[in-house]
């Protein structure tokens, strides 16, 4: 019984970290934002459930399964995250904000492309 | 068939299409690439945890297997879009 409403509990939190990074990646304004949102709560989310799934099993072939597979996923997400990022700076991508103009990007070679200027532009 | 071994996993599973179609918004609405990529990956998560609550549902337990697999190629899928639109290609 209570390893039922732990579990539920379990389920309900993972399902409502990862309907609010998608919910913030559809809200947020800014690439760097995006990134933000989605690799921190989605990754919280996929542990709570894959683990409450891992223990709701309960043999040890599963549990081991599990937390390789959430230890695999906290490692690897920033690493995602980062290069994602990396490839924004590069692209040359700006954050919006107040200081954006003295925000100092690499020479890169690539033309810059804003892509907030590019969205009104497409609208108007 | 059970098919009911704990109440009410349809709420889990609205939730997740729920945050399916919000990441499915961004793939489509997307106003640059890598915005296409990072929800691309988030949808490789929502499916995993999908295939999670359905395999209680159901009541087998062989889809771990698929979970460790797909978090496996989503990352590497991750990793190969971006090094290819990063300066310098894969070798620099």
């Amino acid at each position: 019984m209570i390893a039922d409403i732990v579990f539920i509990l379990m389920l309900m939190t993972g399902t409502f970290f990862v309907i609010t990074a998608a919910w913030g990646l559809v809200k947020f304004p800014d690439i760097y934002t995006r990134l933000h949102a989605v690799s921190k709560a989605s990754t919280f989310g996929f542990a709570f459930i894959v683990l409450a799934v891992a223990f709701r099993m309960g043999t040890g072939t599963d549990i081991t399964k599990a937390v390789t597979a959430v230890v695999f996923q906290f490692v690897t997400t920033p690493i995602a995250a980062h290069m994602i990022a990396r490839v924004a700076i590069q692209r040359g991508i700006k954050p919006l904000g107040q200081n954006r103009e003295v925000i100092d990007f690499p020479e890169t070679g690539f033309a810059p492309e804003d892509e907030h200027e590019k969205k009104e532009a497409r609208t108007n | 068939m059970d098919l009911l071994p704990f109440p009410f996993p349809h709420i889990f599973f609205t939730g997740l299409l729920l945050a399916l179609t919000l990441l499915l918004y961004r793939v489509v609405r997307g106003p640059h690439v890598l915005d296409r990529i990072m929800a691309a990956d988030s949808i490789t998560l929502v499916i995993i945890c999908l295939m999670g609550i359905w395999q209680v549902t159901v009541g087998t337990s062989f889809f771990f297997d698929a979970i460790l697999a797909l978090s496996v190629v989503g990352f590497i899928g991750t990793i190969a879009l971006a090094k290819y639109l990063e300066r310098g290609g894969l070798i620099h």
